[in-house]
């Protein structure tokens, strides 16, 4: 028969190509002719090819359900075989899932940590144009400069100011509360900053004098359901404000997140002349910048004006203005301390960051490491199966499945952790982060990024390397994997403790700087001395009065008031010079009542200390601090000079000069200070106890302070309580890069763990033959372990100079630093080799300690 | 043993009548001669292929000629497994349908 011309038309068969099952190709392709050919002879070539195509609309579900029954019953083979494999190597497996489920938990959280940190006060909807004005590098402006500026350049949209007011009594009805993110601020606040209006209108809410917006928690909190709009407070105890809108609570990530904004409609009757005053440097300052504006001409331009108007009014001063926008605040402030609310720094986002990839790096390494060692001991079963035809494919697919497997199960853990340890980890970092801000779409990208990598290195890599060996060979006993890819293993270990290693240096000096910190001699006595607040310091008798009867008690030793208290913030500056040079200083000034400096124990160097004796002292002296001499220039005689104060705009003379001392903390350098006598500024009292029965003390204080304030809550702290939270911060930091650190080494001492059970299981018998040539279990001991100690040499001499140049970088933020020494690598680098040699130990010495008739008698 | 279907069993049968000659074709000639239904390629292939891969038949080539464009057949023959399971799906089948009379209704 001719052949040739009735062949399967060639559509027909790449149809069948795609339809018929793999195994079964050639035959049923086969079949297929066969029928066509004969129906083409009897019935005819259409017949013929519409039965074809008949045929295989009729089979196509069938082979395609084959095909699938078939990989289900496959898939239902590799699962069993992977969960076998799982449980008959326990120890291996539970390692590499803690350590995996670990990595994966640490990296989310500080993902979650980094992502909140990133996101502070992106919500405003004009956030690109809104800026803060910085005067020199400090965000606390004068009361003109908004105006003045806004007046003058048609490239700014909206200025307004905030007045933070922090303590503030309010009373509604029957409830009084002290309340303490108060501030004032100017109407226009609403139009630049985008919160969310419950009640009321942005555009007019403090447009009225007297008026005054509300969070919705400080609604509920004094008027419960009623609608607060329109009903008056009282704040202070002296002023009635109407509430005239109500917004919903600011967000955490926010750089300010005040409860009340009473209006600067009315700042005239409240402040009098004050809120015109140049010195007055309370104001952070906001514009909303029209758009396409360039910042750094318009920042030139402002300096340029205000050196004008201030040279206009005899006042010479560097001016050196720049915008901030507010999204780079929290991060990138220069004084993240000093500002309306702590604010944080990108080099702690870095820290972070860094820190999370380091770890995950480690548990990856880890894991690639087991399951490649996991698999060399598995080299029998691979040699069987590929006798018995298993495609590389399979191979590699089961391998891969194996790994996705206990990623999954990693992936599951690291979920239960990181919720479990999320209450914890909020109250660590004061945010309030939430599991489901893990998976938004940015995050989930990177976090498939991670475990996808982690699958194909770490199933990918044994998968291919195994199934290239040829099968004989290995059941032949003749290839080993003792020695092969050995230096990938060491390198991987290496770099799991070279990472250790920096984390623990770091941890060492870090914890080194803030002890000196706690330990450092402040230069003024902050023990024993309790703050609370004067209620009205413009009445001096008043005052006198609350302070004898203070003083009548026996464990009070000094009374005395100010407007500044040591261990807070400087946070009034104002410009002065001398008479000689008109140039002017910026400096920070202290308002006190005498005795201020008897309380902390501060004597003067020169000259005296303020007293009530000298009628001259309240409106005309002056003590400097050591620092404020040098600046000002004034020699080696300060006393009795006259030195300019723009505060007052008039002369006053030096009386006193006193040793340098850490107003703030150690994190600055120490401020040039001026202080000055004006009791009617002084709003906090400061009290100096004895120690010893201090509750009964507090309470006389309290129910003194009571019988002169009835109406008001008293509220108290003690000053060096105040300082300590200072440095809450870098505690925190420090005890987050304590926990991780341990983290690191706990993780990669699992490594090694895993390595070593692994490579002496593989050596016993070589350990066998040595103890019967007569080798005693300390020499074997030795010689294993020396093995692994010349590693983590290797990782210190890696590790020590990585160290060293991320600690120094980091003291760089403090004033004062301590000396890196070789102490700090010393210790490190010993602890981590103790760990090791623990870890190598656990398993060495067992098999150190093995009968040689046991591990020889295979043989 | 396991279980298999009514078409496994029809499938085996004709494979057991067919002897020496039983390949997809001619399996699929005999249903027709059993049921009277052609059935589609497809679903006869199902049946013998989950047969085989049960052990109760096994395969040989054979028979590549023009008409087939060059491929070879493949021949089923039943094995003693399966002989073993049709023995027993027989002994159920007589026990259950032992003394029926069809009533009529």
């Amino acid at each position: 028969m001719n052949r040739h011309n009735k062949k399967l038309p060639l559509i027909l068969r790449v149809a069948l190509f795609f339809i018929l099952p793999y195994d079964d190709m050639q035959n049923l392709s086969g079949d297929f002719e066969e029928l066509y050919y004969y129906k083409r002879i009897h019935e005819g070539r259409i017949k013929a090819f519409i039965w074809v195509i008949g045929q295989i609309i009729l089979s196509a579900p069938d082979f395609i359900l084959n095909k699938i029954y078939w990989g289900v019953v496959m898939y239902k083979n590799y699962f069993k075989t992977t969960l076998r494999n799982l449980l008959k190597y326990k120890l291996n497996s539970s390692i590499n899932i803690l350590g995996m489920g670990v990595g994966l938990a640490v990296c989310f959280l500080l993902l979650m940590f980094i992502q909140d940190e990133l996101s502070y006060d992106q919500y405003h909807e004009k956030a690109p144009r809104i800026f803060r004005l910085l005067n020199n590098d400090v965000m606390w402006c004068s009361p003109i400069e908004a105006e003045l500026l806004k007046n003058n350049f048609p490239e700014i949209e909206e200025a307004a100011r905030l007045l933070p007011r922090n303590k503030r009594q309010i009373q509604y009805k029957d409830k009084t509360f002290m309340e303490t993110k108060f501030a004032f601020a100017d109407a226009s606040l609403f139009k630049i900053f985008s919160f969310n209006f419950l009640r009321g209108e942005p555009e007019t809410a403090l447009i009225d004098p007297y008026s005054i917006v509300i969070t919705n928690e400080i609604a509920n909190k004094y008027f419960g359901s009623e609608n607060p709009v329109g009903k008056i407070i009282r704040i202070g105890n002296e002023y009635d404000y109407t509430v005239s809108g109500v917004i919903e609570n600011i967000p955490n990530n926010s750089h300010f997140r005040f409860d009340f904004f009473a209006t600067l409609e009315n700042a005239e009757d409240i402040f009098g002349d004050f809120i015109y005053n140049i010195g007055w440097g309370n104001f952070p300052t906001y514009f909303l910048l029209k758009e396409n504006v360039s910042t750094e001409s318009l920042e030139q331009k402002f300096s340029k004006l205000f050196k004008d108007y201030l040279a206009e009014r005899s006042i010479d001063a560097e001016i050196n203005m720049t915008l901030m926008n507010i999204r780079d605040i929290h991060l990138y402030s220069d004084n993240p301390r000093q500002d309306m609310d702590p604010q944080s720094s990108i080099i702690y986002v870095i820290i972070f960051a860094s820190i999370a990839v380091f770890i995950l790096l480690i548990a990856c390494f880890n894991y690639i490491n087991i399951l490649t060692a996991n698999a060399t001991t598995r080299l029998k079963e691979v040699g069987i199966k590929k006798v018995v035809g298993a495609t590389r494919k399979q191979l590699v697919s089961q391998f891969l499945l194996e790994a996705v497997f206990q990623l999954v199960i990693a992936f599951t853990l690291a979920i239960i952790l990181v919720l479990l340890s999320l209450p914890y980890f909020n109250s660590f970092t004061s945010k309030e982060l939430e599991i489901d801000k893990l998976f938004i779409p940015g995050n989930l990208l990177a976090i498939l990024g991670i475990l996808f990598t982690t699958v194909v290195i770490a199933g990918g890599y044994p998968a291919k390397f195994i199934s290239s060996f040829r099968p004989t060979l290995i059941l032949k006993g003749l290839k080993s994997f003792a020695g092969t890819k050995y230096n990938f293993k060491r390198a991987l270990v290496i770099s799991q403790f070279t990472i250790s290693i920096i984390l623990t240096v770091c941890a060492v000096i870090m914890f080194r700087q803030l002890d000196f910190l706690y330990q450092s001699d402040l230069g003024y006595d902050k023990e024993f001395v309790i703050m609370s607040d004067v209620i009205d310091p413009e009445n001096q008798q008043e005052f006198e009065s609350l302070k004898q009867s203070l003083l009548k008690h026996s464990n009070i030793s000094i009374v005395s008031s100010a407007n500044r208290v040591p261990s807070g913030e400087l946070n009034n500056y104002s410009g002065f010079h001398t008479r000689e040079n008109s140039e002017e200083v910026n400096m920070a000034i202290v308002h006190t009542n005498y005795d201020y400096f008897d309380i902390f124990g501060i004597s003067p160097v020169m000259g005296r200390l303020f007293s009530e004796n000298m009628q001259t002292d309240a409106g005309e002296s002056i003590i400097l601090n050591e620092s404020a001499v040098k600046i000002l220039n004034l020699g080696d005689d300060p006393i009795g000079k006259s030195i300019y104060f723009n505060w007052v705009d008039d002369y006053r003379t030096v009386v006193g000069v006193i040793n340098d001392f850490y107003f703030e903390s150690l994190y600055s350098e120490i401020a040039p200070t001026a202080f000055v006598v004006q009791p009617s500024w002084c709003d906090k009292l400061i009290v100096k106890v004895k120690p010893g029965n201090i509750p009964q003390t507090l309470q006389f204080v309290e129910e003194t302070w009571k019988s002169f304030y009835p109406e008001w809550v008293f509220e108290y702290r003690f000053v060096d309580e105040r300082y300590e939270a200072e440095y809450s911060a870098d505690q925190r930091t420090f005890k987050l890069m304590g926990y991780f650190t341990f983290l690191a080494i706990f993780i990669a001492s699992l490594g090694l763990f895993g390595l070593v059970s692994l490579s002496t299981k593989n050596r016993i018998k070589e350990i066998g033959i040595r103890k019967v040539l007569g080798s005693s279990v300390t020499k074997i001991l030795s010689l294993i372990t020396r093995e692994y100690i010349k590693w983590i040499i290797i990782a210190f001499i890696i590790a020590a100079p990585i160290a060293y140049y991320f600690m120094h970088k980091w003291l760089q933020n403090f004033a004062y630093q301590i000396q890196i020494s070789w102490y700090d690598f010393a210790l490190a680098g010993a602890f981590t080799i103790v760990v090791a040699v623990i870890t190598v130990c656990w398993h060495s010495l067992k098999a150190a300690r093995a009968n040689p008739v046991e591990s020889l008698r295979y043989e | 043993m396991k279980s298999i279907t009514r078409q496994e069993e029809q499938i085996l049968l004709a494979i057991h009548n067919l002897g020496d000659e039983a390949y997809l074709i001619t399996v699929r000639e005999k249903i027709k001669d059993f049921t009277g239904k052609y059935f589609s390629v497809g679903t006869i292939y199902a049946p013998l292929n989950r047969l085989d891969k049960l052990g109760y038949l096994e395969t040989y080539y054979g028979d590549a000629n023009a008409i087939r464009g060059g491929k070879a057949k493949k021949f089923y023959r039943i094995t003693k497994q399966g002989y073993d399971a049709l023995a027993e799906i027989k002994e159920q089948h007589d026990m259950m349908w032992q003394g029926l009379a069809i009533p009529k209704i």
